[in-house]
């Protein structure tokens, strides 16, 4: 069960699907959001910028599969659109591929959480997998010339992280349910 | 009991209105999507949003910045005294070397003014330039971008050239209020008109995108192009002041199948690891082209 050597007290444990957490604050779901767009904007280049997990997504992706009611599909595009400015790209295919994770986490929401916590990340590497797809094929067709296959490293990466996330994601919401 | 009454694990009954379904959502986003996509790509008409959506997330970008800002703070304030003193004489090493060749240059610029004078060639004044610190590459694994900051009272333009002190970077493609964007010379399909340095030959440079060199393209298999030859600017487009260094020629495939040479060059810039850079001012625009005289001309007499 502590397959990633976390502290052995229910503090750092990350939820089994028995558990019912209370659910996020608002305001805690975005300063998360806002912190990892500003982490995704860190200045790298390179392999490390090919190595790079997509933090905006992957928080994006954690808080639609656990509020689903509040970040919904219509969030993950306007989240999408921001990513597209500030790459300075062809405006609107971060848009569609985060549309699409969106619409996927809510698809799969119940689902999903009824993993133990490394099935959960091989879920969220085929969603990453097929928003970079969705940003890949978009790019292709408006005449890019294609990247290097270090292009998929991000979403593994992101998906490695996908644990630690959710462990860190969840503390405050652990914490108060333990202190009820 | 199965099948009839069970649904779908995501589609709960739906007791609660909760507004359009998530496809019929998907559907319009994506929709609106790929509107977008096609507006910004065909039409350019988007710019101002792109830039207003910008504008607002500068700071944001700025405090990114902060960690590496403060690495390097700290890196700077325990170089030593020799570092700095070695750095020192090198620099006062090259700036002899550059003197030397700025006075040689005076020298051949005076030749060179006198006989235009002679031959009643308008001179054109030489290029401002200001300079501008680079901030950031950009993180779009397609394409070859980086950006400047930008002072409040920096008059950028853009489609103006972007140097470093090796040579051609790139062209200012977006200006922003606090920032301005550099498409590099290594993006796809970036073409720059160059001439040959050894031969005055023109040719246009053509950029193949990220990791890859850019190419000579259209010169014939036996035109006379040699590894190592040097690339310049030759402001046949009005847009580039000429004679900037471009590229150095790396490698020259001659195939019998085909009519052109493959001619890899390699920019003399520091592409990918620029920066400070100058940003030049455009050149004034060249003399209208004959043809569109010829043009008026004809149709004032159709018209008469």
């Amino acid at each position: 069960m502590n397959r990633f050597h976390l502290p052995d007290s229910p503090l750092f444990k990350i939820a089994s699907p028995e558990d019912i957490l209370l659910s996020a604050k608002p305001w805690f779901v975005a300063i998360t959001m806002a912190l990892a767009f500003t982490t995704n904007l860190l200045p790298l280049s390179g392999f490390v910028l090919a190595l790079r997990p997509d933090f905006f997504a992957l928080v994006l992706l954690y808080w639609a599969i656990h509020q689903p009611r509040w970040i919904g599909i219509g969030v993950a595009w306007a989240c999408g659109l921001l990513t597209d400015v500030v790459e300075a790209n062809l405006f609107g295919q971060h848009a569609l591929a985060y549309a699409i994770l969106g619409f996927a986490a809510g698809y799969f929401h119940r689902r999903v959480l009824r993993f133990p916590v490394w099935q959960q990340a091989l879920h969220v590497l085929g969603l990453l997998l097929i928003a970079q797809l969705v940003v890949l094929v978009l790019r292709l067709m408006s005449g890019a010339s294609p990247p290097s296959a270090a292009f998929v490293l991000g979403s593994v990466s992101s998906a490695l992280l996908w644990p630690v996330l959710s462990a860190l994601l969840q503390w405050p919401q652990r914490v108060r349910s333990l202190l009820d | 009991m199965h099948g009839r009454f069970t649904s779908l694990p995501s589609e709960p009954p739906r007791f609660f209105n909760r507004g359009p379904s998530p496809i019929a959502r998907l559907t319009f986003f994506g929709v609106i999507s790929i509107a977008i996509m096609f507006i910004d790509a065909r039409f350019r008409t988007l710019e101002t949003v792109r830039m207003a959506i910008a504008t607002v997330v500068y700071p944001v970008q700025q405090a990114a910045l902060l960690p590496a800002q403060m690495a390097t703070r700290v890196g700077q304030f325990f170089d030593t005294r020799d570092d700095l003193r070695a750095e020192n004489t090198k620099l006062k090493a090259e700036l002899l070397v550059a003197s030397q060749a700025q006075q040689s240059q005076v020298a051949a610029k005076q030749e060179s003014d006198r006989l235009s004078k002679l031959l009643n060639i308008s001179q054109t004044a030489s290029t401002k330039a200001q300079a501008a610190r680079v901030v950031y590459l950009g993180r779009d694994p397609f394409s070859q971008k980086a950006f400047v900051d930008r002072g409040a009272t920096q008059a950028f333009e853009s489609g103006s050239a972007v140097v470093d002190e090796l040579g051609l970077l790139g062209q200012l493609t977006r200006v922003h209020p606090l920032f301005a964007e550099i498409t590099l010379l290594t993006e796809k399909d970036f073409a720059v008109p160059v001439k040959i340095e050894r031969t005055s030959m023109r040719a246009l440079l053509y950029g193949r995108g990220p990791g890859k060199l850019p190419e000579l393209r259209y010169v014939a298999s036996n035109a006379d192009v040699k590894e190592g030859d040097l690339l310049l600017t030759s402001s046949i487009d009005g847009l580039y002041p000429s004679n900037i260094r471009v590229a150095r020629i790396t490698g020259v495939q001659r195939d019998a199948e085909s009519a052109f040479a493959r001619i890899e060059c390699m920019p003399t810039a520091a592409v990918a690891g620029a920066e400070t850079v100058l940003v030049l001012d455009k050149p004034p625009a060249p003399a209208p082209r004959p043809a569109l005289e010829v043009a008026t001309e004809s149709s004032a007499k159709k018209r008469r």
